[in-house]
């Protein structure tokens, strides 16, 4: 062997056996023991808090993050938006934040991802579009919604982009670690009376928030739960179903109630009585609203019987639907009855929570002929009603309910479009994130330089400095040629 | 101690005057001007500068391209000359430890690389004082890591460089090598098992993009990146001292 060879098999080897020990000291150090990060930004815009490393590390073994980063909402892109941008980078910053801290494993999955593995992973996951976020258990599941996690501006007609007012994943994600790691998952009761089974797309729904949703035909006197959601009824209820919804309501359990235009007489009787002290009460009739075409409103068809409820017909003031009327969001509801005001105790407050436009009016249910006629009047109407006890009882969560005057959301072709109202009603019920939404105002940084700035600060950039280096190098070159 | 620092003066000073560095340092400017510039047009950035050190530091050209090929240019000459020249021997013959030489030349090496950061630091200035509105911890952070990994880079140059009197060997060496410890991790962090978690390790945009430039700083990559730099210097010595072992 010859020298040279000996000199690079040497340096080679050394090479080598230092580059091993130094992946094994940084594998060490790579350890979440070792580790500590410090955040340098104003309110630690980009490390999660105490509280959601703590809820992330309660996680049973091989959970998991799942991100989906894939710019979805057209009006979130438009005029340049940096929403997607930023709101990317936060994610991604707290997932490797949780991966470093909690050694919980993420999956990013973006634009450059394959294909084929999206699909998996979306298919296994249940993902519908808009759902950028999954923290997943080997059991259970909760996923968010972008709007979920980060508060919206709209961009306007005259060109400003849309922005991001606020976020709360650090929040929300500890929020669903907690609600994971329990032992038990908050229990959904889905009462319903006729045996109908509630649709799996419903189920799926509660499954993916993390909850346990038990179809059941019957309601002991003394029976819990998390929630109780009444999936309509067409027949009196039985007397052990009534004393189990008066015992389930006297408790101040929190409660769904869904009564469409199927449900009889005695039924609705037998709710308006029941709720009275709540203020809620189930009107009679189907409520139509003009369909809009080319040509104008039209009235006459079946389809005013399908009601888009605006951003502007949902309660900006309720938890449960502030969220959807500032990022105006509209909802579709399908054959519904109206409700109104009973008179009800003073120890419970009422919000209508869905209205229709000023258009709209109460068919009559016997000869329908969904246009305005005799005795029929236009005018707002409610479509869905919600009561909380005020003064705040001790009860389990002051008696919160919600009524609506449809059960057909909970079927697979309509649930897609009212799901975000469904499910904010849910969260609000059953005392989830709506009650503690942990926004994080989000500050911008705009800098609109005008033409004339631009340009002099690209001469400077691209002219200026590497023209003066340059210049500097030529003096060098002719100095030394001298 | 004098022996050293005499080194590293003598060291700076070539640097200083040679026409060829600041050739090299004009065209960084140029090149960093134009990043500079393009990513200012980006309507994104406009709507909120947040963004501007990420896609500088982090995730931009300047790291892709740039950053692995500009330091082993600079470091080419600091052993390579030596041994085209001849000098190589008398300077391991005189009075200063094999250690003090290696160093003197990479901390010259690295003092100097300070200048091509400074440009860019004043194109962030440039944009204060056009009235934009900076998040300096992020700036400041994203500075942090790009001279961390540069200094890296200027390590692995100067072992290239020690390798023999060739000028191309050098920079093509020690720009693979870097080249190598960018893409290598992110070709591989998708891998199952061992392969893909030291990946994810070694994956320096992440450390850029999601550290960094966003101004979190992580212990984990606060060592990385020094403890191989250290990894360069050993190995630049023992390609020195090895003459004298392998007779």
């Amino acid at each position: 062997m010859s020298r040279k060879s000996k000199l690079w098999a040497l340096v080679v080897s050394a090479g080598i056996c230092g580059l091993v020990f130094v992946i094994l000291l940084l594998q060490q150090l790579a350890k979440p023991q070792f580790r500590t990060r410090w955040d340098l930004t104003q309110n630690r815009q980009v490390s999660l808090s105490l509280r959601s490393i703590a809820a992330l590390k309660e996680l049973p073994k091989d959970s998991r993050i799942v991100a989906f980063l894939f710019p979805e909402e057209e009006r979130l892109i438009r005029n340049g938006s940096a929403v997607y941008p930023l709101a990317f980078q936060r994610i991604l910053t707290l997932l490797e934040d949780a991966r470093i801290q909690t050694g919980l494993p993420t999956l990013v999955l973006d634009t450059n991802s394959s294909p084929v593995e999206i699909e998996t992973v979306a298919t296994a996951l249940g993902r519908s579009p808009g759902e950028c976020l999954f923290i997943e258990t080997p059991s259970r599941k909760v996923g968010f919604r972008f709007e979920d996690l980060f508060v919206t501006q709209d961009p306007t007609p005259e060109g400003a982009p849309a922005r991001i007012r606020s976020e709360r994943v650090d929040t929300s994600l500890g929020n669903a670690a907690r609600r994971l790691a329990l032992k038990t998952a908050p229990e959904v009761l889905l009462l319903h009376p006729e045996g109908v089974p509630p649709s799996e797309a419903f189920l799926e729904l509660l499954r993916g928030e993390g909850w346990q949703p038990r179809p059941t035909t019957q309601l002991l006197a003394l029976q819990e739960g998390s929630l109780l959601v009444v999936l309509n009824h067409l027949q009196p209820l039985s007397s052990d179903l009534t004393e189990g919804i008066h015992s389930w309501l006297d408790r101040g359990f929190p409660c769904l109630i869904t009564l469409g235009l199927s449900a009889p007489m005695q039924a609705v009787e037998w709710w308006n009585q029941t709720m009275q002290t709540r203020g809620i009460a189930f009107l009679d009739g189907m409520l139509c609203e003009p369909v809009k075409t080319v040509s104008g409103p039209m009235e006459g068809s079946p389809e005013t019987a399908r009601l888009e409820i605006l951003a502007v017909g949902l309660s900006g003031q309720h938890p449960s639907t502030r969220n959807l009327a500032a990022q105006n969001r509209s909802t579709l509801i399908v054959g519904a009855r109206p409700l109104g005001f009973s008179t009800g105790s003073n120890h419970f407050t009422r919000t209508p929570l869905l209205r229709t436009g000023k258009a709209a009016w109460i068919e009559s249910t016997f000869h329908p002929d969904f246009q305005l006629s005799n005795g029929e009047r236009r005018g707002v109407q409610n479509v869905a009603m919600a009561a909380e006890a005020f003064p705040k009882s001790n009860r389990a969560t002051g008696g919160r309910t919600i009524a609506l005057g449809t059960a057909l959301i909970f079927q697979a072709e309509h649930l897609p479009f009212c799901k975000d109202f469904l499910i904010h009603s849910l969260r609000w019920l059953i005392n989830g994130e709506a009650k503690d939404p942990g926004l994080v105002a989000v500050e911008a940084l705009p800098f609109r330089p005008t033409r004339q700035t631009m340009v002099r600060m690209t001469n400077i950039s691209v002219i200026g400095l590497p023209g003066f280096t340059a210049l500097i190098a030529l003096l060098l070159y002719w100095k030394r040629r001298r | 101690m004098i022996p050293f620092l005499a080194l590293f003066r003598k060291e700076m000073f070539s640097l200083f005057v040679s026409p060829f560095v600041y050739g090299l340092l004009a065209v960084w400017f140029l090149l960093n001007g134009l990043f500079f510039s393009f990513i200012l047009g980006f309507p994104a950035v406009q709507n909120d500068l947040n963004l501007f050190p990420q896609y500088l530091f982090g995730s931009g050209l300047l790291v892709w391209l740039l950053l692995p090929s500009f330091p082993p240019l600079l470091t080419l000459r600091l052993f390579a000359e030596e041994h085209r020249l001849g000098t190589l021997e008398p300077l391991l013959s005189a009075p200063i430890t094999d250690l003090a030489v290696v160093l003197a030349k990479y901390f010259a090496s690295c003092l100097f690389f300070l200048v091509f950061w400074l440009g860019v630091l004043g194109l962030f200035l440039l944009l204060t004082l056009h009235g934009a509105e900076l998040d300096w911890s992020r700036v400041g952070g994203g500075f942090m890591g790009a001279v961390l990994v540069s200094f890296l880079f200027l390590s692995a140059g100067l072992w290239a460089s020690s390798w023999s009197g060739n000028f191309i060997l050098a920079a093509g060496g020690g720009a693979a090598i870097n080249f190598l410890l960018l893409f290598l991790p992110v070709l591989f962090e998708n891998a199952p098992g061992n392969l893909g978690q030291i990946s994810r390790q070694m994956n320096i945009p992440n450390m850029l993009d999601r550290g960094f430039a966003m101004g979190l700083f992580d212990s984990y990559a606060l060592a990385y990146f020094p403890l191989l730099t250290l990894l360069f210097l050993w190995l630049t010595w023992v390609r020195l001292v090895s003459r004298r072992w392998v007779p």
